[in-house]
């Protein structure tokens, strides 16, 4: 038997209509909403890790690093991540400043410089063979410790790293008002190290989709 | 069989991707590398990095020595 009814939406009135009909509609709205709903809950659900390629197509494939810490531990990750990062395809650049160029030395000069700088010199490592570790340094004996384990467990040598990172294309920029305020020349530094301040570093860091401070 | 063989044992992360890197660097589409690696480490990488690359994963064997298999796309 067909009936009248009243939209509850509109509110019109509609009619006759076969309630069959009715009810087939009915169903046929319910299940394209629940089709619709199961999608969204699906994407919902999806752990981060599992979306794809989810970062900003707005950012360039680049990171930027900033090597501020001259401790052989966190200079390990930042090697580590740089070259990984490049391993993947990425633009990757350092920054060293303050400790971090340590990593970056390869000799120790004093001649030309003032007592200040001797003696800055003098006290910094000479290299990254020579750094301590953040935390466990012990007096030179926690460093030496893991430099003993990693050698068993054929992890490389930090100055491996640095090879590494620079065959990997990673660009190596040293700032320049920290090697002024340590008295670190540019001879000391190894080959194929960049100058620049904080313009240089902010403008690969507005564009990496990956920055560190480490 | 791969077209070329890479052998990563004794190697830590990062060494084996960016050995992976480099090596499919140099080949065409569709050439298959195989790669051994012992790095506990190194299935998550691979995985990672076949992800990201756009690369295909196509088999991967477990054990003392790992063993997967790449086709560059």
């Amino acid at each position: 038997m067909r009936e009248t009814l009243v939209c509850p939406i509109c509110p019109q009135t509609v009619g006759p209509v076969d309630p069959a009909m009715l009810a087939h509609i009915d169903a046929m709205i319910t299940a394209r909403l629940s089709q619709h709903l199961d999608a969204l809950r699906q994407q919902r659900e999806q752990p981060l890790s599992q979306r794809g390629q989810a970062a900003d197509p707005a950012l360039s494939n680049r990171a930027t690093i900033v090597a501020f810490s001259g401790d052989m531990d966190k200079l390990f990750a930042t090697f580590v991540i740089a070259t990984g990062a490049a391993a993947t395809g990425m633009q990757v650049s350092i920054f060293f400043t303050f400790w971090g160029l340590n990593a970056i030395r390869q000799k120790a000069e004093l001649r030309g410089k003032t007592l200040c700088e001797k003696l800055m010199a003098l006290m910094l490592p000479s290299g990254p063979a020579r750094l301590g570790t953040s935390k466990m340094n012990m007096l030179g004996a926690g460093p030496a410790f893991f430099r003993y384990v990693m050698k068993k467990r054929n992890v490389q040598t930090l100055p491996d790293l640095v090879a590494m990172a620079r065959e990997a294309g990673v660009r190596l920029v040293a700032c320049q008002t920290s090697m002024d305020v340590m008295g670190i020349r540019k001879e000391e530094l190894i080959e194929g190290v960049e100058f620049g301040g904080v313009a240089t570093y902010l403008a690969d860091a507005r564009d990496s989709r990956i920055t560190l401070f480490i | 069989m791969a077209d070329k063989y890479l052998n990563c044992r004794q190697l830590k992360c990062p060494s084996p991707i960016v050995k992976i890197s480099k090596a499919l660097a140099d080949m065409s589409s569709g050439q298959t590398l195989s790669v051994e690696a012992d790095d506990p480490a190194f299935k998550s990488d691979v995985e990672a990095w076949v992800q990201i690359m756009g690369h295909e994963l196509v088999e991967f064997s477990n054990g003392p020595v790992q063993q997967a298999v790449l086709r560059k796309s």
